[in-house]
């Protein structure tokens, strides 16, 4: 690898002056549109439409100029530092401890023209712009190498005391890959995704349209007082076909959801590939806007398994990465492997949950006041429409069917909480539940930050209580535990985290 | 420093807390006002009557939750219990305290309170927040949180 010099200023790429313009167009593109608006609207605009662009494009394009002249980075010590800005001149100087994860990404103008971008995720929730918009790949990776150097220069001394640790470039890492998506892969995960959610949402829209729907059905009808045979007919026809048309709307809505996963499967994840390497987990993907995510490993809080009744077909489960971020990057930061079998998920759990599948202190099942609960929630829900139904047909079937359905809720929700569970060894902490959607998640105990119990009055009197582990990726609820458990539980993971001295960042 | 059992905050703090309810229903009592005065028969009793049973509530909460309110300094940790209806205990071991800070509101300023903050990197769930200390005191919890911060790091 060629020696990549840091430690001067520079600018970015030259072409990179058409990735900062369209950049601008694209943060100014609603005060243009507002611009050529009033231009078409007002007949006596002394300049057209056409010119008025153009003034503003000339503008933008030496603003652009300046912009580029006036952005530089380089390295100084253990410090990025930048350097921008047209009439406001900034600095940002950012150490390298504080760098959480550097990602790489490529929008379709940058595959154009052949440049990367780097983006610095830190610890702050600032909202500091700290990317660099066009550098060729050969450079954001040599960058991208030197900004989390302190990690790959520690595993160098590790293995070789005495010996002079080399230069960051220098080093080849180790890397063993995890997950290569192939399309075939690609169109299955986008077909397994969780489509009964969009179908939920598809049924409770309909149940709205439903209703207006029958009051056009009733209209003309309700003014006859005559029992006529032959309209009866045509009401039963009238209501057969509403009803028909509901449920042909509820398929094809249902088929455009799953269109909908795919086209945003094939879009996110297009080309992905995952691995790992001794200090770092990198997660590439994307099609339209290529994504590189690098991960160090330390900065990894909790990882969350999620499979489903189609993905057990074949196999995968998709893993969500949960680093230390504040709560608004979180939501836009969210680093996923959508396909992970067997071997792999082993793989990881290996290398960042060690000690997971040897001897396990203690297992809990929830206690059955949350089977209560639960179902007393779904059925609360259900009786809105319920009597919403039996309020509009005052057919008795309504509330047989509304018995049924609390029946099936209850054992339903039987089989969910008997199926949550939760493992621990002392360094780890496994936590799992669901039956046709799973999801199970890790958690190293030495990363927890703080933790809480809470129960309510009601939760009091049945002896059961919540859990809540704060870790600096988010927080894990361990709901409707034994009082008696959660209490030891509470001591027992403060004590841990007290008595660790494994730094958790 | 040591707690050997839950602390409690001074009376002081109930009365603050009292006092800023007032402050909430005073507002609150305006709908039911103008639902009074614009003479909608059924539905300004209904309003008028909400609010005196939620004014009733919220007493009734403050007096059963004030006297379990406290805070809880241990060898490696702090804690701070509240609550009734919903209660909760939340514990911070001092190796996670990110920083810890002293503040105090406008109100708490005329009624000598202060507030300490300790900040954690679990988020805003996880930090914890306990108002209506004796000034004194919460710059004394300070300090000793920042030493034993500094000892554990």
């Amino acid at each position: 690898m060629s020696e990549t010099n840091f430690s001067i200023p520079r600018r970015q790429a030259p072409i990179g002056v058409v990735i900062l313009f369209a950049e601008n167009i694209r943060k100014l593109i609603q005060i243009v549109a507002a611009l050529v608006f009033a231009t078409l609207y007002m007949e006596d605009f002394p300049i057209s439409t056409g010119g008025l662009v153009g003034i503003g494009a000339c503008i933008m394009a030496v603003f652009t100029f300046f912009q580029y002249m006036r952005f530089t980075f380089h390295v100084k010590g253990e410090e990025l530092i930048l350097e921008k800005g047209v009439f406001h001149r900034e600095r940002l100087s950012i150490p390298f401890d504080r760098i959480q994860t550097v990602h790489l990404s490529q929008n379709i103008i940058q595959q154009i023209v052949q440049v990367t971008g780097l983006k610095i995720d830190t610890a702050g929730s600032g909202k500091e712009e700290l990317k660099i918009s066009a550098l060729s790949y050969a450079d954001a990776k040599a960058l991208q190498l030197v900004l989390q150097k302190d990690q790959v220069v520690q595993e160098q001394s590790v293995g070789h005391q005495g010996e002079e640790t080399p230069a960051a470039q220098d080093v080849k890492e180790e890397r063993t890959i995890l997950v290569k998506l192939s399309f075939a892969q690609l169109v299955l995960v986008g077909l397994t995704e969780n489509h009964i959610r969009s179908g939920l949402i598809a049924i409770g829209v309909l149940w709205g349209y439903y209703f207006q729907l029958k009051d056009l059905m009733d209209g003309p009808l309700k003014d006859s007082t005559d029992f006529d045979p032959n309209e009866m007919e045509s009401l039963i026809t009238t209501a057969s076909f509403g009803f028909i048309m509901v449920l042909f709307l509820v398929v094809l809505f249902l088929i455009a959801s799953v269109l909908v996963s795919m086209v945003r499967t094939i879009l996110k994840d297009f080309n992905l590939e995952a691995s790992l390497g001794k200090m770092n987990l990198k997660v590439s993907s994307g099609l339209l806007k290529r994504n590189e995510y690098s991960i160090p490993l330390s900065k990894i809080q909790m990882m969350k398994w999620q499979g489903n009744f189609l993905r057990n077909i074949p196999g995968f489960e998709s893993v969500i990465i949960k680093q230390s971020s504040s709560r608004e990057s979180e939501k836009k930061q969210r680093v996923e492997i959508p396909a992970c079998f067997p071997e792999q998920t082993l793989k990881l759990e290996n290398e960042l949950f060690k000690g997971l599948n040897e001897n396990e202190l203690f297992g809990y099942s929830p206690h059955s006041y949350f089977v209560f609960f639960l179902s007393m929630i779904y059925s609360v829900i259900a009786l809105v429409p319920a009597v919403l139904l039996y309020l509009g047909t005052k057919h008795y079937g309504v509330l047989i069917g509304y018995v049924v359905f609390v029946l099936i809720i209850s054992v339903w929700v039987r089989k969910y909480v008997d199926t949550i569970s939760l493992k621990t060894n002392g360094e780890v902490i496994q936590y799992s539940s669901g039956w046709l959607f799973t999801q199970r998640t890790l958690l190293m105990l030495y990363k927890v930050q703080s933790v809480k119990m809470s129960q309510s009055i009601f939760q009091e009197k049945r002896g059961t209580a919540h859990l809540t582990l704060f870790t600096a990726g988010g927080p894990l609820r361990l709901r409707f535990l034994p009082e008696e458990l959660a209490q030891q539980l509470y001591d027992y993971f403060l004590y841990k985290v007290e008595t660790s001295d494994q730094s958790w960042m | 420093m040591l707690s050997l059992e839950f602390e409690s905050h001074p009376r002081r703090y109930l009365r603050f807390r009292l006092w800023s309810w007032t402050i909430f229903f005073l507002i609150l009592l305006v709908p039911v006002i103008v639902l009074t005065i614009a003479a909608v028969p059924v539905v300004n009793y209904i309003a008028a009557g909400l609010w005196i049973m939620v004014v009733g509530f919220a007493l009734i909460a403050e007096f059963q939750s004030f006297p379990r309110r406290g805070y809880l300094l241990r060898e490696r940790d702090i804690s701070y219990r509240k609550g009734w209806i919903y209660r909760e205990s939340i514990s911070i071991p001092y190796n996670r305290i990110q920083h810890s800070e002293v503040s105090q509101g406008p109100m708490e300023r005329a009624m000598k309170l202060s507030t300490l903050k300790v900040f954690t990197a679990g988020g805003s769930g996880s930090d914890l927040s306990i108002h209506g200390l004796e000034p004194d005191q919460a710059e004394r919890l300070k300090t000793w949180i920042t030493e034993k911060t500094s000892q554990h790091v």
